[in-house]
């Protein structure tokens, strides 16, 4: 898996010393297909959680009371 | 011998800017937790989640294309060369992962020597000042989506334009800002500026009946967090100068350059930097008879009025360019709030904005004539060629790619929150549930203590 065998060579004949050169372009599209995915499920997410909230809150009016009640 | 010498300079960058990524970290967090005590009660909890996933979005955009645009762009493309270097910052370029062979290019030293890391961090903290002013009722995506725009994309461009050795900007107008305050606080401020118009103000904050109002909910919160800023602003201005090897007739000599490879003095802009500090203290204090937000901003209004010439100025001039700028600042942030009704929570657009606007405008005159560069075929500092970069990174950079980003984010109805939810608390949830859990933590210590007493009894 490794691009070399041994440290004792000239080491900037080495290069990149991480696993599977040559196979980056892969990993950019995938990591980019995820990044744009989390920024969707964060919508969707917050969305819903929005939701929930204002259910919990309940109306403007709701609040209202809720205001007054606590002064 | 010249190998070890070349060894050791690059032995001391390396070492510099490891110690300063940590150091600059300060500038985030106490930027956050200034937002943090500027954020009510209700909307405490959900402006911390919003703030702190701006980082992980920072890091990937950054990697993938948020480099590749500092390294591309240096030239325009097309306006004084091509795409430069940009090939070994793409993100599956085999340079951007562990290389033994990625050695800096002798013939462009500053822009290959600095990690992208560095970058990257200046990133997060551009980000954290925008995000500032839209708290309280902005969605945490939208803060994300166009965190990713402003921080991965046209900052970047700026810089690549203005804050690099061989800048188109810098080689043609003489555009001089060795600490970024027209790329970074005048781009800020207009970016902020573009947001807050199409996101509006708080409810009820811009109205007939309230007025324009700063409400400070946790004075040591935004005390701390100032004073984390003032140290990252500090490590920032260390990491805008690059420890290179100069060659002069006499030998080959290390030197503190700025970022445009022109030599300065370390002590000299931290003195200017702590005397900017100390005039824009000085300066909020009195305008604003003692106000606790405005003496903070003042002094980072004061750090930014200057950046555009610390590596110039004597510590004196830096003192009074600081108190006239504030000065500026303070009125014009009050006239703009008034006029157009603009509700910017930690006042990006006047701290940032405005500081680093005047300060471009003004350093275009004092440092006249000045080489911009240490490359003497670029144009020198001139009046005509700050101002002009005043308005770009302003107007062009900042203003109108928040403005229209945040502009489809509404049309898609994703840039506000439901107004219920801005009266109500983001917090509902997580307060709730925190009180459920308390209750239920009591119930079980209750449930303990009893079980303890009765067997005592026994």
């Amino acid at each position: 898996m490794g691009p070399f065998d041994n440290w004792l060579k000239d080491l900037a004949d080495i290069g990149p010393i991480y696993p599977l050169v040559g196979s980056e372009g892969i990993w950019v599209a995938v990591v980019a297909l995820f990044w744009i995915w989390w920024h969707m499920a964060q919508i969707r997410i917050e969305s819903q959680l929005d939701m929930e909230q204002i259910e919990a809150i309940g109306e403007l009016e709701d609040l209202y009371e809720t205001f007054s009640e606590d002064s | 011998m010249g190998n070890q010498y070349e060894g050791v300079v690059v032995l001391l960058r390396e070492i510099y800017y490891r110690d300063l990524v940590i150091l600059m970290f300060f500038a985030p967090i106490g930027l956050l937790l200034f937002k943090l005590g500027m954020s009510s009660k209700k909307h405490r909890i959900a402006t911390l989640t919003q703030n702190l996933m701006l980082m992980p979005v920072m890091i990937i955009s950054f990697f993938l294309f948020g480099w590749f645009f500092y390294k591309g762009f240096e030239f325009g493309p097309g306006i004084t060369g091509g795409w430069g270097v940009s090939g070994t910052a793409l993100p599956w370029s085999e340079f951007m992962g562990p290389n033994l062979d990625a050695k800096p290019n002798p013939d462009n030293i500053i822009n290959t020597a600095i990690p992208w890391h560095i970058f990257l961090l200046i990133s997060i903290i551009v980000v954290s000042i925008a995000t500032g002013s839209w708290i309280e009722r902005i969605r945490g995506s939208a803060l994300c989506i166009l965190s990713v725009i402003l921080g991965s994309v046209f900052w970047v461009i700026a810089a690549a334009w203005g804050w690099s050795k061989s800048g188109w900007l810098v080689e043609l107008t003489g555009y001089h800002d060795p600490f970024a305050g027209g790329v970074i606080h005048c781009l800020v401020g207009g970016f902020a500026l573009g947001v807050l118009l199409p996101l509006g103000p708080r409810l009820g904050k811009q109205s007939e009946i309230f007025d324009v109002r700063k409400t400070i909910h946790n004075p040591w919160m935004i005390t701390l967090g100032m004073l984390m800023i003032y140290v990252g602003f500090i490590s920032f201005y260390f990491a805008a100068q690059i420890p290179l090897i100069k060659t002069f007739d006499s030998g080959n000599v290390i030197l503190t350059t700025n970022i445009y490879g022109a030599p300065t003095t370390i002590y000299g802009t931290t003195a200017n930097l702590f005397l900017s500090l100390a005039g824009g203290m000085m300066m909020g204090f009195v305008l604003s008879k003692g106000d606790l937000f405005w003496i903070l901003g003042g002094g980072l209004a004061g750090l930014v009025s200057t950046s555009a010439g610390n590596d110039l100025y004597h510590p004196l001039q830096a003192f009074l360019i600081s108190i006239f700028v504030v000065w500026l600042v303070f009125k014009a942030h009050h006239w703009i709030e008034r006029r157009f009704r603009i509700d910017d929570v930690t006042g990006v657009l006047a701290i940032h904005g405005f500081g680093g606007f005047f300060g471009l405008i003004i350093s275009g005159f004092i440092l006249w004539g000045y080489p911009s560069s240490p490359n003497m075929e670029f144009a020198d500092i001139n009046p005509a060629g700050q101002a002009f970069g005043a308005m770009l990174t302003f107007w062009l950079f900042g203003f109108f790619p928040g403005y229209i980003g945040s502009q489809v984010l509404e049309f898609f109805d994703v840039l506000r929150i439901p107004e219920v939810l801005e009266i109500g608390g983001q917090d509902t949830l997580a307060m709730e549930k925190q009180k459920e859990e308390i209750v239920d933590f009591t119930g079980i210590e209750k449930a303990v203590l009893k079980e303890i007493i009765e067997e005592r009894k026994n």
